[in-house]
């Protein structure tokens, strides 16, 4: 009983996705298998895209940063001069250079 | 060398030929009946049939290998465009589409059935499409599903008994 039950809903079903795919003809077989629009417009851009994306690679490709030029430390002069440096001379700083020295005169040098 | 593969070629056009109303109606169902969809699925299938992509290993029917192709190839799709239409215009045209209730072209009975079937999950839609409409087994229907018999029997079930709710 219960079994001719199933038998009568599993063929109601069957039916109703019969129903659903009602009208709905394939398109010719040959339509979509000769059409391949998109392997050929894949085929040209491939090789199109590989060398874009080695061009890419090159350009960006990390190379070695230019060795600077040695330079000997010998050559070098270091000098500075700063704006208020003036205020460090002092006028007659000679005197604090050299021994004063007394004659017999009792001149300075 | 080059004439073997143009022989094997013309045979498996020949059977895919054979077999291209039933994938048709196939690649529709994955498709939930967008025909401009599964037009596009079936057409990448054969693609990658004829160029080698994939391979029949004979370990099923020539069928049930080439509806495992055409479902792996639909879910591929789909993923691609939800993907690409994460600017949210697609996505939310795709939503719009999805819609159970919207109206219906053809018959009255048919708009029910596929209103119906939308309320269902997609692999209770699957599983159902292919036992009922192309007359597989639960079996057959797990090996193109991918998925365990188990898990095919609980979908078949389940899915059975759901869409005898919704038909009601």
């Amino acid at each position: 009983m219960s079994e001719r039950r199933d038998d009568h809903e599993d063929e109601r079903l069957r039916r109703a996705l019969h129903a659903a795919h009602e009208g709905e003809a394939a398109p010719p077989f040959a339509a979509l298998v000769d059409k391949r629009p998109r392997r050929r417009r894949t085929m040209l851009l491939a090789p199109l895209a590989v060398a874009g994306a080695l061009a890419a690679v090159l350009l960006l490709w990390p190379r070695p940063a230019p060795t600077p030029p040695r330079i000997e430390l010998s050559s070098l002069q270091l000098s500075s001069r700063g704006p208020l440096d003036f205020l460090l001379h002092m006028p007659d700083d000679k005197l604090l250079t050299q021994t004063p020295r007394f004659d017999g005169k009792g001149d300075w040098p | 060398m080059k004439g073997r593969p143009v022989l094997i070629d013309r045979a498996l056009t020949s059977e895919l030929a054979e077999l291209h109303p039933a994938s048709f109606a196939w690649a529709l169902a994955c498709c939930g009946f967008e025909r401009q969809e599964a037009e596009d699925v079936l057409q990448t299938t054969y693609e990658k049939i004829l160029d080698g992509r994939a391979r029949f290993d004979g370990r099923s029917s020539l069928k049930t290998w080439l509806f495992a192709v055409v479902r792996h190839t639909a879910a591929d799709l789909r993923r691609r465009r939800l993907v690409a239409s994460l600017g949210l215009e697609r996505l939310f045209a795709s939503l719009v589409r999805a819609e159970p209730d919207e109206p219906a072209v053809g018959s009255e009975e048919r708009a029910k059935v596929r209103a119906a079937l939308a309320r269902l999950s997609r692999r209770q839609r699957e599983v159902l499409d292919l036992v009922f409409y192309h007359d597989f087994t639960v079996e057959e229907a797990a090996r193109i599903m991918n998925v365990s018999v188990g898990s095919a029997r609980v979908h078949y079930q389940r899915g059975k008994q759901r869409l005898q709710e919704e038909l009601r």
